[in-house]
């Protein structure tokens, strides 16, 4: 059954996407509106933070208190590559850290419309390798994001994958943002349901993300169910029941699958998309985020190194 | 603060009290904007945060790592009443905490116009009162706060004061915004 907590929180977003659709705001104010979605969730204890230049890209460390030394999440935020921040997203990334019990690089990639693609894969890549000239090894770094985030964790891999250097040691692609052109039957389906993302809205991010950059929507490069996904680190996928996304990121899934990687898909129950701004809140989203701790420390090995 | 950020910082007003000074935004909108401001903050590292409910008022501890365990400082945000919450807030009283070496604890007060005067005096008292039950003696709390918070940690003491009732170890007002009837010449001087 789902949760009051659950049915709160979407309401919050529901309240927090009408508010943000005034066609009288520029972009700033919708910005600033949206930054705001960090409210709603709590503020994990026993986690610090630092901020830091990660080769010129900015980025904020958050840091559990007796997390491992050696591993580290490189977490990329929501909102479709033009709106919320490492800010908004930093206690959501601390719930993760904390659940793993590992350190985690949120990134402050640059946004669109002002830098469109591929600044922002370039940021995740720059960031990555700032992590390697600091002695982090690809093996014990996992590669984290939400909604366009959740693209872009998989999209740093495969373009690593291409050049054929070392990969990173895991994928959590949350929410992911999979197929620009809206194919997916959920995008539909969910409307009613989905109190975040709306099609005009995913309209507004694409255009923002691509319009003058010559890359169609099909595109390998930015539509991951194009994209040749084999010969990727095993990959955790989730995602909300009632989200706009949640057809293409079952798609996802199973094509990961197919092209012969492991696999493990989640559908979290009535989970909205980028669901994990409920953490501390929703039980839904916290028995999500405790899986997805064990499944990080397990798949980055740390289990076993202390055992 | 070094001329050149502090240049910075004043700019960054400038340019928020544009985009404020529009006539079609609603409260919320303005409040959002003025939380978001909190991203000109830095993170003080080696402080961690909880939330906690401090007597009925919504709060956040700022917990410097090896702080004293003894001493608070009751710490009242910016925002005229009306707009900035303990989040916008936060990063700036986890510096105040680490640089003390004592825990802050942020307080998320009554907002007005929805709670007009005195309910932010209120929660401030109830929000002391709580950690004086916490266990926390009052010569080891500091009354803290910006800007309206500056007020509200000097009336604080005022009104223990003339309930006779032990006061706060210290009064930390930055900022203080004391007088309503908007006398201070610096108003009229202090434009540019």
């Amino acid at each position: 059954m789902t949760s009051t907590q659950a049915v709160e929180f979407a309401n919050f977003f529901a309240d927090l996407s009408q508010r943000s659709a005034n066609p009288t705001f520029d972009l700033s104010t919708i910005r600033d509106i949206v930054e705001t979605m960090h409210v709603a969730t709590k503020e994990p204890e026993g986690v610090t933070y630092a901020e830091v230049d990660a080769g010129g890209v900015e980025a904020l460390w958050c840091i559990p208190t007796g997390s491992d030394p050696l591993r580290v999440l490189l977490h990329n935020h929501m909102g479709g590559s033009v709106i919320t921040s490492m800010y908004s997203d930093r206690k959501a990334a601390a719930h993760i850290a904390k659940a793993a019990g590992i350190r985690s690089l949120v990134l402050n990639f640059r946004r669109s419309p002002e830098h469109k693609y591929p600044a922002q894969v370039e940021d995740v890549e720059t960031a990555y390798r700032w992590l390697l000239g600091h002695g982090y090894r690809p093996e014990n770094i996992a590669s984290v994001g939400h909604s366009i985030g959740g693209y872009l964790a998989v999209a740093l891999a495969q373009r690593l994958r291409d050049r054929g250097e070392a990969l990173p040691g895991a994928i959590l692609s949350i929410s992911p943002w999979c197929d620009p052109t809206m194919s997916g039957e959920s995008i539909e389906g969910n409307a009613d349901k989905d109190k975040l993302l709306s099609r005009p809205l995913l309209e507004f991010f694409r255009s923002c993300f691509l319009d003058g950059t010559g890359v169609e929507l099909t595109d390998p490069q930015v539509n991951l169910l194009n994209s040749d996904l084999s010969g990727l680190p095993p990959i955790a996928v989730y995602y909300g029941e009632d989200e706009l996304l949640a057809s293409e990121d079952a798609e996802f899934g199973r094509r990961a699958e197919g092209a012969g990687n492991e696999v493990t898909v989640t559908q979290v129950d009535a989970g909205q998309h980028s669901f994990i701004i409920g953490a501390g809140w929703v039980p839904e989203v916290d028995q999500a985020i405790a899986e997805m701790g064990v499944w990080l420390r397990s798949t980055l090995g740390l289990d076993a190194a202390a055992a | 603060m070094a001329r050149e950020q502090s240049d910075q910082l004043a700019e960054l007003n400038g340019v928020s009290r544009d985009r404020l000074s529009n006539p079609n935004l609603d409260l919320q909108t303005i409040r959002d904007m003025c939380d978001a401001l909190g991203a000109a903050g830095k993170e003080r590292e080696g402080v961690s945060y909880a939330e906690v409910d401090a007597g009925g008022v919504p709060a956040l501890w700022c917990i410097p790592a090896g702080c004293d365990d003894e001493a608070v400082v009751l710490f009242s945000h910016a925002g005229g009443t009306a707009v900035s919450s303990m989040s916008s807030d936060r990063k700036a009283a986890g510096h105040l905490a680490k640089a003390a070496g004592i825990r802050a604890l942020v307080l998320d007060y009554r907002r007005s116009p929805e709670n007009k005067f005195p309910a932010q005096q209120d929660d401030v008292e109830t929000a002391y009162r709580w950690l004086l039950a916490q266990g926390y003696r009052r010569d080891k709390i500091a009354s803290g706060g910006h800007s309206v918070g500056g007020n509200l940690a000097v009336s604080l003491a005022i009104r223990l004061r003339d309930q006779g009732l032990p006061l706060p170890g210290a009064i930390l007002a930055v900022s203080g915004w004391y007088d309503t009837e908007l006398k201070n010449p610096t108003l009229q001087t202090v434009t540019q």
